[in-house]
């Protein structure tokens, strides 16, 4: 058994695993891997290899039996999440994508199936470094925003045709079938990053490709319905999130296809920085 | 029959519109700028009518939309806990 220690914003994990699924572990949490062990995790995560797969126990408490090491990925991703949600306490907590735009950041909200993981993908693809997958943490108070760079879950078919189109540089892109593929960026940001710009994709192929530039008062209830529950009061929520708005600039971008999604992101952001160099690919 | 502006409902600015936040709902509404009028006007118990006649002071406009509009708005604002109805 190997024990790591995850560091994530406002929380600190640990979990041990068998041997047999160390790599697949390291690579599911390389960058929220720390050597640290101060402060002293607020939960423990135990894997257990059993005859038919493997047993997750949350500070002793079976949580959950899996058959495959990818499902037992996916469902501590997913605890992590909601945890992590829990802890961040008076933030705000988006369902969204981030990337580094130069020294600011470019928040990426939406529900399933909008094109909010595909734009964090395509825009780690044109350079930019990735921040955040799925959970965003933002001070209402700073505007910055914290690191939670987890692996990108994209469809296999989607990922398919991606690679048909363009080349896969800036990170690693493991296609497991046509449901999943998984995508894990070489460039990472570390540290938190004041939050610039709100890009709200809207993927649908039948409408006409575009960039719409929006006010805080049409985009906010809007943008309440990415936030995760809030741990304190709906009013601090109503208030932070009204802060954000004011201080952000905010797209919709209207995409039909994946070749507008590139063009309309070359569009908003200018050229591609230099593609970056992994130490390790 | 008069309409009534409750007490707790909390006003806030969201760019240059306004939102009205209802605690005990954990909601808030952000309002057009029709809505807002009524919202302001309320600020003393008003009729349907007066409403209507005032709304067509300031708005231009059909006189029915008007009608059916100021009509919606209430009936929202009803709903919502953002006003009540006094006889």
């Amino acid at each position: 058994m190997k024990t790591f220690f995850l560091s994530f914003p406002r929380l600190n994990i640990s979990l041990t695993v068998p041997i047999e699924i160390i790599a697949d572990i390291q690579a599911a949490f390389l960058y929220s891997i720390s050597p640290d062990t101060n402060p002293p995790p607020r939960h423990e995560y135990v894997i257990e290899s059993t005859s038919n797969g493997f047993n997750f126990l949350k500070d002793s408490q079976l949580t959950g039996q899996f058959g495959s090491c990818l499902d037992l990925i996916c469902r501590l991703e997913e605890d992590i999440e909601n945890t992590l949600i829990r802890t961040i306490g008076d933030w705000v907590g988006f369902h969204a994508g981030v990337v580094m735009i130069g020294d600011t950041t470019c928040v990426i909200p939406g529900n399933p199936n909008t094109g909010k993981t595909t734009t964090t993908f395509n825009l780690v693809e044109m350079g930019h470094i990735f921040l955040c997958e799925e959970v965003t943490p933002v001070d209402p108070e700073t505007f910055l925003v914290y690191p939670y760079p987890q692996v990108l879950t994209l469809e296999g078919t989607y990922a398919e045709k991606y690679r048909s189109l363009y080349p896969v540089q800036n990170g690693e892109l493991k296609i497991l079938d046509s449901q999943m593929a998984r995508y894990r960026p070489y460039a990472v940001g570390s540290d938190p990053v004041p939050l610039k710009i709100i890009l709200m994709p809207a993927y649908d192929t039948s409408q006409k490709p575009g960039i719409e530039e929006l006010t805080p008062d049409r985009v906010f209830t809007e943008l309440l319905g990415y936030c995760f529950p809030p741990n304190g009061d709906d009013e601090h929520l109503f208030d932070s999130v009204i802060r954000i708005c004011e201080a952000a600039e905010i797209f919709r971008l209207r995409t039909n296809s994946l070749q507008s999604m590139r063009g309309l992101l070359n569009e908003l952001f200018g050229p591609n920085p230099e593609p970056y160099e992994p130490l390790n690919p | 029959m008069f309409y009534k502006r409750f007490g707790q409902v909390k006003v806030k600015k969201v760019g240059k519109n306004t939102a009205l936040y209802v605690s005990k709902q954990k909601g808030i509404h952000v309002l057009n700028e029709t809505a807002l009028f009524i919202w302001e006007t309320l600020q003393e118990p008003f009729t349907f009518d007066e409403l209507l006649y005032m709304l067509s002071e300031v708005f231009d406009g059909d006189s029915a939309k008007m009608k059916e509009d100021l009509d919606e708005i209430l009936d929202l604002f009803l709903r919502y806990d953002l006003v009540y109805t006094e006889t």
